[in-house]
């Protein structure tokens, strides 16, 4: 019988505690995605992004993305820059496939404008159809620096 | 994108500075690592990591919705693993046809 000299060696030069270890952590941070994916578990991906619309007006552009239809409970935040949780509200809603919606700051925080740096951050916690909840996020815009805030609202 | 005078530039500030740490420590791995006693086949080797890791890592953290850093230091860690185990098996191929074919019953045609 043929011996698969390539394959042998390189499995032989990859088996080192290193790499077994590397695989290990590699399944363990990659793998729940993995499996979600394998299995059809319901996740969400969010994107958010603080823009200033053209009356001067700080709104929150905000993608979510979905494979299947997932349903729960979804917290915004406004975070100062030193991470302190300035405000927060939640909602339940439901998301499916791709979807991009522009908020103003205060129907999606529940804040008024803030006059310091601050991002916006959303937290999702999803129910799958066997009732397991899984919780995604944070998912946090870049920070709006106080400078641009002083100029928006000054405007 | 060649002609530009700034991609190196571009290419450097494309990444946060803990990304470029986590690759610097990934590739710095794979050197270690490599058996090859050429330094320039270790460079190679350690630079092909690097790459994978430089242009997957980003896409791989926001698909498993992990930190980029965290993707990078794994891919570019793992990445020439990965290459190693595909080539091997294409250089085998022939033999893990015969394993195949013989498995489902078939002969060789010789």
């Amino acid at each position: 019988m043929s011996e698969m000299s390539n394959l042998r060696a390189t499995v032989r030069r990859q088996s080192t505690p290193g790499s077994l270890v590397l695989l290990i952590c590699t399944a363990l941070v990659f793998g729940p995605r993995v499996w979600d994916y394998i299995i059809g578990e319901p996740w969400i991906d969010n994107q958010l992004m603080i823009v200033e619309n053209s009356s001067h007006e700080i709104i929150v552009e905000d993608l979510t993305y979905t494979k299947e239809p997932v349903h729960g409970l979804r917290v915004n935040t406004v975070e100062a820059d030193d991470g302190d949780i300035l405000c927060s509200t939640e909602h339940h809603n439901s998301w499916h496939g791709e979807r991009k919606r522009f908020w103003r700051l205060g129907a999606f925080t529940g804040c008024a404008p803030q006059q310091e740096s601050f991002r916006v951050c959303s937290r999702f916690s999803v129910s799958s159809g066997s009732g397991r909840t899984r919780l995604f996020g944070p998912f946090c815009s870049p920070y709006m620096a106080a400078s641009e805030v002083s100029d928006s609202s000054s405007k | 994108m060649s002609n530009d005078p700034n991609m190196w530039e571009r290419i450097a500030s494309g990444r946060t500075p803990e990304v470029w740490i986590a690759l610097v420590a990934g590739t710095l791995y794979v050197y270690r690592k490599s058996e090859n006693t050429s330094k320039i086949t270790r460079v190679i080797e350690a630079g092909i990591s690097g790459m994978l890791g430089y242009s997957v890592g980003p896409d791989a953290a926001s698909w498993a919705g992990i930190n980029d850093a965290i993707a990078v230091v794994m891919i570019s860690s793992l990445g020439y693993l990965m290459l190693d185990v595909l080539t091997s098996v294409v250089a085998d191929r022939a033999v893990i046809k015969d394993i195949i074919v013989r498995r489902l019953g078939g002969g060789k045609n010789e």
